[in-house]
Parts: C-alpha cells; structure tokens; sequence
C-alpha cells in the first residue's frame, strides 16, 4: 500500500509554507506552468511605470530643484547635486534594488519563489518582493568576522575592493542622464562631469577596474584567487582593446566624444523624419561587438571566468563580510554604468524616437497649455523617464543572459576577444570610416547600418534552431553530422 | 562461450591443466601465482576469448581452522568480461597468507591499477610489479588491513578515538593534529601552480580530493584521492545479516539506492535459491526506472551547472522532486529507499501510485525537448564539451568504465540487454550508444547527451511495466536464515553503470565476504589518464560528464 502523506496542517507553520510554495511553483510538476494573463502585464507596466517614474521625479526635485533654490544654475556646483541625484538615486540605489531583483528574476527564470523569508516587523504581509533582504545582507555583512589569510598582502588586500569600486562608479559621472533644461531662469543639466575627453574617461576609468580584481586575487595568498586574478588581468585588458575599437566607430558617426553631444544628436533623425538618428542604426554590428566586449569587461556570464564559482571560486575567494560585499556592488554598480552606457551611445539617452526635446517642449507649452518653464520641467521628466527605462531593459537583458547561458572556457573567451571581435570590430571602423568619408551627411552610414541590421536578424532566423538539431540528434541510429549554429 | 569451453581453450592454448572449482555458482579456474600473468595475458588476447575488461578484483582471507595445522591463505579473485563475445569467467589464485604477493596485471587492465591498491589497503596483499603501490582508502599511516578476519581496529588514531567505548569515555578532543593524508608529489619546478581542489569544493560531488599541478590554466597532472567518504560497506556486510545489509547498500549510492538494493538482492536470491514472484519483479523494475530518471537528472543537471548555467539544474530539481513524491508513495521514503527485500519487496505500488507515475510520465516527456531547446543546443555548451576529453573505447574498456560512459564510447553494453536480470528481457527499450553527436564519440557532450536519451527509454520502459504488470504476491513466501556455503556474482545496470554484487557465504547467517563493484570508482580512476593536457575549467566538466560521486567511489 502507498505511504499517505500526513495533512499539510499537522505538519507545522513553516513546513506547511513550503508546502505550499512548491505546489504553488512547481505543483505537479512540467503540466503547471504560469502564464501571463493581460491583466497581470498591465499591472507590471503600470507598477514599473510608476517606480521609473518616481526615480525621475526624484532626480529632478533634486537636482533642480535645491539648483533653483540656492541659486546655483549654469555653473559648476550643479555637478555637486548631481552627484546626489544621479549617482546617488539612480546608480546606488538601482544597483542596490539590483540585489534583490537578480534573485528575484533568476528565480521566476528558475521557477522558485525567491527571496521571501525577510519581512518588516515579522508580519506576513509586509515581505514587499523581498526587498527587506537587502537589510538583513547588509546587516549580515557588516557583522560578519572580516578574515584576512596569513600571508596576505594586508594593505593590497584591504585596498582591492576599493580599487574595484570607485572605477564602476566614476563611470557614470560622464553619462547625460537627462537633456539640458533652462526654466524659472535656472539652467540645469543632468550630467556630474561635462569634460572635454567624454568617451576617453570612460576608457580610462575602465581600465582602472582590472586592478581590483587582480591585486584581490594576487594579495589572498591562494593559487585560486590567483588563477582568478590571472584570468581577470588577461581578460579585462584582452577585451579593452575591441571595446575602444568598437566605440571608435561610434565616434566617427557622431563626430565627437562628449557624451552630451552624442546624446543631443540622437534626438533627431535622419532621412526626413523616417528614421530616429540613433547609434543602433548607424551601428547595429557595432552594437553587438561592444555587448560582448564589455560584458567581458565587467566579468558578468557568459564571461564570468574570474569568478567561475564552479571552478576557481573567483578573485575574491577569501574575501568575506562587506568587502566581499563591495565586490558584489561593485559588479552591481557596473551593470547600471554600462546599461547607462549603451543607452547613450546607441539608443538615443534620453531621446524619444521621433519626438525632439524642442517639439515636446513646445508642444506641451502651447497646446497642453503649461507655459514655458512649467512645459520645460515636464519634458525633462519625459527625457529622465525614458532614460531610466531604457536603462532598466538592458540591465534586465544583462540578467536573463547571465542567468541562461554556461560559461566560455579561458581559451575560448582569448580566441573571441583576438581573434572574432578585434578584427571585426577592425573591419567595421574601416567600413564606417569609408562611408562617412564619402558622404558627410551620414546617409550613407545610415544605410550600411541598415543593411547590417538585415543582415543580422537574417542570419539569425535562418540559424539552425537548436530544437531542430536536437530532434535531429536524438535519432541515435545514425551518426550526426556536426551541426553548428551561427 | 560457456565455462567448460573457457576452461578448453586455456588448456589448450596454454598447455597445461589448471584446478577448477566448479561446485559454486560461477565456476572458477584457479591458477598459480606464477602463471597469472601468462594466464591474465592470454585470456585478454586469445581470439576467441577477448576478455577486455577486468570487471573487479576481489581479496579473500581464509585464516587456518584452528585445529589445523597448515597456515591460512588469501584468495585474489578477478571477475573477466567479454564485450565482444559476451561471456564472462572467474579465475582465481591462492596466496600464503603470511607473506602475500602476486604479480600485478595493471598493465594488462589498467582498471586494475585502483583495484590492486585497493586490494592492498584492504587486506595487505602485495602486488608486485604495481607503479604507485600505496593505500588508496585509509590514510598512509593507519595500521593494519581491514578485510583481515583476525583485524582488530587501533584504540586511536592521532588521537581521534575509533571505538565506540573509547568515544563514549573519551574526553572532548580539543584539537585533533591533522592527519597526513596523501603524500605531496616531489618538489615540483617552480613555474607549475600546486592546487588541492578539494576535499570541499564546489564542483566535487561530495567530498572528494583532486592533487592538481597545473600550467597556469593547463592541468599537467591530476591525481584523484579518494577515501574521505570509506565506511567500510563492506567489513560492515560480515558483521551484519544478509537482510540487514539491505539498508546499507541505500548509502552505497545514494543517487541510485533502488540498484544497489536491487543487486543485493539478487546477488542474496541466488544464494538461498529464493524465487521473485512476478509482480514483485515489475515494481523493482518501475521503482528502479523511475530512480534511473532521478539520477539521470542530477547528472545532466549538474553539468550544466558546472560550466556555468544555473538555470537548468533547478528545472530538472522540480522534475526530480515528484520522483521523490512517487517514491515516498511507493516506498516511504525519498532518498534511501530500503525498498527491496530478499525474494521481493517491501510493499506493493497500487494503482494511484500507477496513475500518479502515468500522469507525471506524460507531463515529463515533452520536458526532456524543452530541457534540449534550453541547454544542449546552447553553442557555448556544446563548445565546452564537444571534443572535450574524448574516451576512445579502447581506453573505456581498459578502464572498465560503465553504464552511459562507457556506451558513449561506442561501446554496445547494457547489462539489462545483454544478460537480462529481473523482467527486462520482456520489455523492449534501445541502448543508446555515443554517436558523436556533436563532435567525436566518447566526449564529453556524447557522455551527457546518451544520459538525456536514456531517460526517453527509461520513460518507454516504465510506460510497458506498468502496462504488463500482473497480479499476484509481491514477496517469496519462505526464506531460509541460512544460506549453502557458495559464491555468487549479481549485477544490475544502475545510472552509473553495472552494481556488481560479489557474495561469498560459508553457509553461516552472515555473508563471509561481500564485494561491491561500482561505476564511479572506475570512472574516477580514468581522471588521471585523460586529463594531462585539459584546461583546469575542463576537469571541472569531465567529473561533470562522468558523474561521479563520491560515496560510490569509497563505499
């Protein structure tokens, strides 16, 4: 006779919880799978929205808001309110919230419930998508014993996370997160640094990055943390030569460095009004190169090697309490500059496709009727909003992709960056290089960019699926041939 | 062939006349110490014989009587097999218990490098000719030999007390001097890296030590060290009755408990003559299957895991957790199921249990296409793994690895369809052999890919047990308390290949000596061979692909 499993409630509390989380998740197993109901969407778009938003309004109250007040427009010290307001609330924090939503998303991925244990005051209702866990980790970390391994290099080893963190978060300071804005007689940017070298800094301040995880590595005193380092040094200074080479041929189109500049020319569009002057049109090959090269460059999977927890452990094996801590923020800080990154050089900033700053400006000026300063102040809100969530996409991007692909082996990720990125990336400088040679007005530019975009969503539908291969393989009778997609 | 045609040919072929000991179940030749070589050689190279593989080496330690005046003797025994031919044959020799050496035949079998030093650690017999003659289970410096009937355990190791008394009067030990385990390789040059991955480590499954030296990534050598894990399974069986050894083998492997139960099993049925009925018969093949499939999905699931893509192995962990619910329906148990009994099982599966398995059945098939469309066409897992590590079936068969590693390699053995045990031969499945799917056969993509074909036939197979399944009693009616004095070989075809079960009985209620022959301490001693020349994070992969674990290797 069949063992009976004991009612869920005799069970005890906890216990019954789980229960009831694994019918809930798992339930009877493949059949139950949740599905997404319009309603559902709908409350995810406007529950989104509203926190997008919220980051928005937050940054504008702040930045310009405290500059009209004291008085400070059109200089220098705004750089000071924007360091609170954009690297602080949109950096920090999002990177913060980040530690949650990757758990949060690798288990909707994995379909497991999550982070849900940590609740404000113990009450059940109050688990807010487990974003209390963020207390309990900190608390965690900071109390926890901060060993450093005899042997150790103790200065290098306290000075590594440090060395690792303030280059992920000086990289932001050149990003225009927002158009300029002139109103109530203020004028105000949304930008820490407006520097001459724009694009040079962010090379610069990249590089500074590898040294954080190799002196870790190198000063623990352990042949992992050592491997780690080596794997680190090799790739990170490997990969930032296709990263600056891929940019270069952004810098060709838009014809400067400033990353203000960049942003501004995104807001119009070319041939007429047809086409948004976005970097993915004029670079969409670019734009895959510089995806690859610099989620090598900030060690997220695919190319984790650094820290292939199921091999080496990572650089920062004998790390523990908050600078481990600072090492993962670190990480967490680097995905929002390069998602902030690639929405400037390619997607616009904080444009929206078709509609220029000056055209929504006037028109919520006159035909929505708030007068200029008012009307001024709104679409800088737009601009922030669409900013934030363009960012936000590519930052999810980044994790669906870390959570979906298995890691490249050392000698793998060496042959790409050598030998499939950096002459590509060569190819497409000479290439574009070419075209704006021969045409100034960019029209040409635009049309290779095109056809490279049909040329790759081409190459990528007629790839071989990996369901057909499968099926093919598992035909076990007769030897396969070696099927490779693109 | 059968074994007066075996025991012909070496005659023949030899010229001589050796002994034969034909009044136990599998019939052995027994052979001189001197001529075990010329005898081992010629078995493995004789057209008509080809025993290609040393299935295991068994140490036996018969002590004087004590009335009788002759010294004692330790019998080597080694189990032979054909995968060409399809036959097997036992030979033994008989060793001077005093002074026991035999010539080693590592180089014939290199499989027999681990199972003479195993042999050695166990019970002190020297063989001579052996490279890297050293313990293999127990640490370098423990004294004495186990398997030995007149062993007695010292009261304490570096000051760990051993005995249960001792423990229980001990005062609490403080700090304990770490125990040499393994000794350091020579004084390496200076530029290669010295790396001791494990006893914990992410990517060993359990506890199990890997002595690297390695070129910056590239591995130079590996040395598996093994033993963290020895309980001592098998001094255990001698003391314990055959029935009550049944829960042990659950701990043998604990991955796939259902086949170690069921060799014990069978290896016990063959001893006391005990009839299966037939319905018992269809639930050891449901629950076994079914435990095939828990298995496969730890395996398949965790070598993604191990080259980076964590996503997978928690989808198949949903799959395996409503096999844990049928097991607990079947059985009452999860994990170590205990679930067979000698001349049966435990309980009966009834027909929710058989609907249960039905329903998850067709919900799991089509999940084994998503878990393909998710992970085994992913070009960076093909990548890592294809052409990675490749096991020629020379080698496989050399190494005597089984199951799915050793069909990867081209190999065509599956002991359910060549020598057919329980009701398999009713049921029809194919055995997937390495195609070379996706690079050459025998890597490591073809090790993982023949386990997620498995499954389907797994799938197929318990699809046709549960459709035949008849009525009637599910345990034999009378098992004596005592065995005739025998011996008997069993083997099933478990997840990580043949669970060989070798039962010698002296017709008291205990088993004289039991010896079990598991996949991945085979697997684990093929490691050192493939590896020179793999990059660090492919040794990671290869235990993957091999799917080993470590309470199988130690025992």
């Amino acid at each position: 006779m069949a063992a009976v499993n004991p009612p869920a409630s005799e069970i005890g509390g906890l216990q019954e919880e789980t229960l009831q989380s694994r019918r809930a998740v798992g339930g009877e197993g493949s059949g139950r799978r949740s599905r997404l109901s319009p309603l559902r969407l709908a409350r995810a778009v406007v529950l989104v929205g509203v926190v997008f938003g919220a980051a928005a309004g937050l940054i504008l109250t702040i930045v310009f808001g405290l500059a009209h007040l004291l008085g400070i427009g059109g200089t220098e010290w705004v750089g000071l309110l924007n360091i609170v307001g954009v690297a602080f609330i949109l950096v920090m924090m999002t990177a913060t919230l980040l530690i949650v939503a990757e758990r949060k998303w690798s288990a909707r991925m994995q379909n497991r419930v999550g982070p849900s244990r940590a609740r404000l005051f113990r009450n059940e209702k109050w688990a807010f998508y487990g974003i209390p866990h963020l207390a309990a980790d900190g608390l965690k970390m900071i109390f926890k014993e901060d060993f450093v391994p005899p042997g150790a290099a103790r200065l290098v080893f306290s000075l590594a996370p440090v060395l690792a963190f303030v280059p992920a978060f000086a990289l932001i300071a050149v990003v225009p997160v927002g158009p300029d804005i002139m109103a109530f007689g203020t004028e105000v940017r949304f930008q820490v640094a407006r520097i001459d070298m724009g694009i040079l800094f962010i090379f610069a301040v990249a590089s500074v990055a590898v040294f954080g995880a190799t002196l870790a590595g190198w000063s623990a005193n352990n042949n992992f943390g050592m491997l780690g380092a080596l794997r680190a040094a090799a790739q990170m200074i490997s990969y930032e030569v296709a990263l600056a080479l891929t940019l270069v041929g952004v810098i060709i189109v838009f014809q400067t460095i400033r990353l203000e500049e960049i942003a501004a020319f995104q807001d119009g569009t070319m041939w007429g009004g047809l086409i948004p002057a976005w970097g993915i049109f004029f670079q969409p090959f670019a734009l895959i190169l510089f995806l690859a090269a610099a989620f090598a460059e900030v060690k997220r999977a695919p190319f984790d090697l650094p820290e292939a927890e199921s091999e080496i452990i990572g650089y920062f094996v004998e790390y523990s309490g908050m600078k481990f801590g600072l090492f993962m923020f670190a990480e967490f800080i680097e995905i929002v500059a390069l998602s902030a990154l690639i929405v400037v050089l390619f997607f616009g900033g904080w444009s929206i496709p078709w509609v220029s700053h000056e055209a929504l400006q006037s028109w919520l000026a006159i035909d929505v009727g708030l007068g200029t300063d008012w009307a001024a102040l709104a679409a800088a809100f737009v601009g922030l909003f669409a900013f934030i969530a363009k960012m936000m996409f590519f930052v999810w991007l980044q994790m669906v992709i870390r959570w979906s692909f298995p890691r490249f082996r050392y000698d793998q990720i060496m042959n790409l960056g050598w030998k499939a990125l950096l002459p590509l990336s060569l190819v497409n400088l000479v290439v574009t290089a070419a075209a704006v040679v021969l045409d100034p007005t960019l029209s040409l530019a635009l049309a290779i960019g095109l056809g490279q975009a049909f040329l790759l969503i081409v190459v990528i539908i007629s790839a071989d699926s990996p369901k057909r291969g499968m099926m093919a393989a598992a035909q076990h009778d007769h030897p396969q041939e070696v099927s490779c997609s693109t | 062939m059968e074994f007066r045609d075996i025991q012909e040919r070496v005659h023949t072929g030899l010229g001589g006349s050796f002994e034969v000991q034909d009044e136990i179940h599998d019939p052995a030749i027994i052979v001189p110490k001197e001529q075990l070589r010329a005898v081992c050689g010629f078995l493995r190279d004789d057209e008509s014989l080809r025993m290609g593989t040393l299935r295991i080496i068994t140490g036996i330690d018969r002590p004087a009587k004590k009335d009788s005046t002759e010294s004692g003797s330790i019998e080597v025994v080694y189990h032979l097999c054909s995968y060409v031919h399809g036959h097997t044959v036992v030979i033994k020799t008989l060793l001077d218990r005093e002074a026991p050496k035999v010539d080693s035949v590592q180089d014939i079998w290199p499989t027999a490098n681990w199972h003479e030093r195993e042999t050695y650690d166990l019970l002190g017999v020297e063989f001579e000719g052996h490279p890297d003659l050293r313990r293999i289970m127990l640490p370098k410096d423990w004294v004495g030999h186990p398997l030995r009937k007149d062993y007695e355990p010292p009261k304490e190791y570096h000051g760990i007390p051993t005995t249960r008394e001792a423990v229980l009067q001990a005062p609490r030990v403080e700090k304990v001097s770490p125990a040499q385990h393994e000794p350091k390789s020579d004084e390496p040059p200076e530029r290669f890296i010295q790396l001791n991955m494990g006893p914990h480590h992410p990517a060993t499954h359990g506890v199990l030590n890997f002595l690297l030296e390695t070129d910056g990534e590239i591995l130079r050598r590996v040395k598996p060290d093994v033993g963290y894990l020895h309980r001592g399974m098998e001094k255990l069986a001698e003391r314990i009755s055959y029935p009550g050894t049944m829960p042990f083998t659950d701990r043998i492997d604990y991955l796939g408990a259902m086949f170690t139960n069921h060799g014990w099993a069978m290896a016990c049925e063959k001893l006391f003559g005990v009839e299966v009925p037939r319905r018992a018969d269809f639930c050891r093949v449901i629950a076994s299957e079914l435990n095939r499939l828990a298995s496969h999905l730890i395996a398949t699931g965790c070598l993604p895991m191990e080259v980076g893509a964590f996503t997978p192995f928690i989808h198949w962990l949903r799959e395996r957790e409503i096999i844990n619910d049928i097991m607990e329906m079947i059985c009452g148990a999860r994990l170590t199921y205990n679930y067979m009994r000698i001349g049966g099982v435990s309980r009966d599966i009834d027909q929710a249990t058989i609907d249960k398995i039905l329903g998850w059945l067709d919900n799991f098939e089509p999940t084994i296409d998503e878990f393909n469309r998710l992970i085994s066409g992913n070009e960076i897992f093909v990548k890592r793994l294809a052409n990675m590590a490749v096991i020629p079936a020379e080698v496989a068969v050399g190494y005597s690895l089984l199951g799915p590693n050793l069909r990867a390699s081209g190999v065509d053995w599956d002991v359910r369809k060549n020598e057919p045990y329980s009701v398999y031969g009713e049921l029809e499945f194919d055995v997937v052999t390495g195609q070379g799917w996706r690079g050459s056969i025998g890597d490591s993509y073809d090790r993982y890919f023949c386990r997620i074909l498995e499954m389907k036939e797994s799938v197929k197979i318990i699809r046709q047990a549960c459709d035949l399944m008849p009525e009637g009693p599910i345990i034999a009616p009378k098992v004596p308390k005592k065995p005739a004095a025998n011996e008997v070989y069993a083997r099933t075809e478990g997840p990580r290949g043949e669970a060989g079960f070798y039962v010698v009985s002296d017709g008291s209620d205990k088993p004289y000596r039991a010896r079990y022959r598991m996949g991945s301490f085979t697997a684990m001693s093929v490691i050192e061979a493939v590896t020179p020349g793999l990059m660090l994070a492919d040794l990671v992969a290869l235990i993957g692909s091999l799917d080993t674990i470590a309470p199988e290797v130690d025992r």
